[in-house]
Order: structure tokens, then sequence, then C-alpha cells
């Protein structure tokens, strides 16, 4: 199941840009269809890698888009439910474009400051 | 407090394939990554590689497996570059473990190397290894569908293998149909179709002949 291999590089990179004393709380990851991701198993494998952390709540915002073919006849890129798709040309062959991206877009972070305002709002 | 970042998560994995890439191609090696399904046949292909190609180019193999080294106990028979990686639980090979490989192999001593990926359509794909090209390999008893179940590996090969051509008769595959899927998905891929059991594998030996001599051929 690759998706622990992902979650492992996933949480590498999230960590090299978190600033000292700060906490990290989310990531956002984007994939295209053709990485083969099911989101079920990234969000179980994601949550079996912050409990062997020991990294607590790190939520995992995780969008698989859609696929984008190019037909192979009048060039049209269209939006499809599958990587095997018929263009609205009739051509039944189209090829996917841009499908296989996995990126890391963002983190989210407390940082030391926000924690202490955090307590003293609670203690308050 | 949201940091954007906007980096390709295999960034660690794709810098140590950049190094394997450098490393080989200095040494003037053709490195192919052979991608199928457990059973389709990879290893037996390689076996029938190393037999018939020995005579004509020094090739080396790195055989994937989450267990056993009984892959590379076969292969060893023709080559003395064989190197055995256990994953594990691992379902498929990374940069890092093929860095590894590499440092058992005498690269300078080799003109071709195979790297036998874990047994697995999926996991593999994306996971760029340092290699030349990648190689996908299906065969007639997994079904014809599936080069449209699995368009990653279809999609990223430069060559794809159907092996297991001899049971075209006794078995219920449409051709046509796997063949268009092909297309679709990838214009550009050479599709093989061949036998190990029978032999006919000359369209594969002369595709791996072919570019091999080029990267020797390169580096001289």
């Amino acid at each position: 199941m690759h998706e622990f291999s992902i979650a492992e590089a996933v949480l590498d990179i999230a960590r090299s840009h978190v600033p000292a004393d700060c906490v990290l709380t989310a990531v956002r990851v984007e994939a295209g269809p053709m990485r083969g991701i099911e989101p079920d198993a990234m969000q179980w494998a994601w949550q079996a890698l912050m409990a062997a952390e020991e990294l607590g709540e790190v939520r995992l915002d995780l969008t698989v888009t859609p696929w984008r073919l190019e037909c192979h006849a009048c060039g049209r890129v269209f939006h499809a439910d599958d990587a095997i798709a018929t263009c609205v040309c009739g051509c039944q062959a189209a090829r996917p474009v841009e499908c296989d991206h996995l990126r890391l877009l963002s983190i989210d972070i407390d940082d030391a400051l926000e924690r202490s305002v955090c307590r003293a709002s609670q203690s308050n | 407090m949201q940091v954007k970042v906007i980096e390709n998560v295999l960034k660690l994995n794709d810098e140590v394939a950049m190094l394997n890439r450098s490393t080989l191609r200095d040494a003037g090696v053709f490195t192919v990554d052979l991608i199928g399904g457990p059973g389709c046949g990879k290893t037996s292909l390689l076996e029938v590689t190393l037999r018939e190609l020995a005579g004509t180019m020094r090739i080396g193999v790195i055989a994937g497996d989450l267990a056993t080294t009984r892959d590379a106990d076969r292969l060893a028979k023709w080559s003395q570059q064989v190197v055995q990686i256990n994953t594990g639980k691992g379902c498929h090979l990374d940069a890092n473990q093929v860095r590894q490989a590499i440092a058992q192999l005498d690269v300078n001593e080799l003109d071709l190397l195979i790297v036998e990926n874990v047994g697995n359509l999926i996991c593999p794909v994306g996971f760029d290894l340092g290699q030349d090209v990648k190689v996908g390999m299906f065969s007639l008893a997994e079904g014809d569908d599936k080069a449209a179940k699995h368009p990653y590996i279809v999609a990223q090969s430069s060559v794809l293998l159907l092996n297991k051509m001899d049971l075209l008769e006794h078995v219920p595959f449409d051709l046509d149909s796997f063949r268009n899927d092909v297309r679709s998905l990838n214009p550009d891929v050479q599709l093989l179709e061949i036998s190990v059991m029978r032999g006919d594998m000359s369209p594969w030996l002369n595709w791996l002949t072919t570019h091999a001599t080029r990267r020797i051929a390169e580096a001289t």
C-alpha cells in the first residue's frame, strides 16, 4: 500500500517547513488521479504515522483532482470520471494529461505565541 | 497560521533518483525499471533475457521482493552482478533502496541494468528510481481489461510487454480491446506481444539491444 510511503514523504516535506517552536497541525495535499491514491487508505496511513511519530492530531486534507483527458482526434481537453472516456466529438481515444502530480500545497502551524495566548484564554 | 509550500511530495526520493541516474549514465549503463503484477513473468523474462544476451553485453539485475532471495538465486545462474532487495512490507522500490543496491554492483562493468520491481502494477509506478525507461508488463492470464484499470503504468511506460501470448487460444482475452485501451492511454508506447514460455521474445531482445548499444556508443 503506497499510501504509507506517501504519508511519510508528506510528513518529511511538511516538517522541513515548520519553524522552531511551532507545531504542525494540518497538511494539505493535492494528488492527480493517476497516482491511484485511495482517500480512505491515505487517511488511515496518515493516522497510523501520526501515532507512530507521537505527533497527536495533525489533520490531512487530501484532494484528488479529476481526470483531464486530451482527445487524440480534436485536441479538446476535458474532465472525465475515468481514464478512458469518449470525447464529445465521438472519438474514443483520449490520453491523460497532467494527472500524476502529487504536491504538498500548504501546512498549518501553531506557533508558541498562539499556544500561550490560547492557554491564557482557557485559564481565564 | 497557514504556510504555503507547493512542493513535490516525492522531492527527496526524486533527488536520490537523479543521483542514481547520473551514476549510471556516467558509467554508460542503460537502465530499465521493469514493473508488472505478481506472476506476469518478470523473472522468467529476465532469465531468458540474460541467457540470450549474456554473450553480447554485460547485464546486471536488481531484484525487488517483499521476501526471499528466490528471484536473485534464479538469475545468478546467468549474471554475477545480481542484488536482491527485500522490502519487508514495502510494495515498491524507492530510489534510496536502489542507490544502496547500486553500491553493491560494479557499474563500470555493466552495459545494461534491469531493476525488477516488486510485483505490483500500481505502487511502483510513481517512484522514480533513476532509470532511463519504465517497462510495464501484463500477461494474458490477467485479463484484457488490465490496461484500462492501470492507466498509470501504461501512460508512464516506453515499452509495454504483453506476455503469455501462447494462452491466446485458451483464455477469453479480447486482444483488440486491450490494444485500443493501450493506444488511448499512451499512443506513443511500443506494445510488444511475447511469449516467454515459447521463447517468442525477439521484439523485446531487439529493443533492449538497440537501446543498450546506443548508450554504450554514447559513453565511448
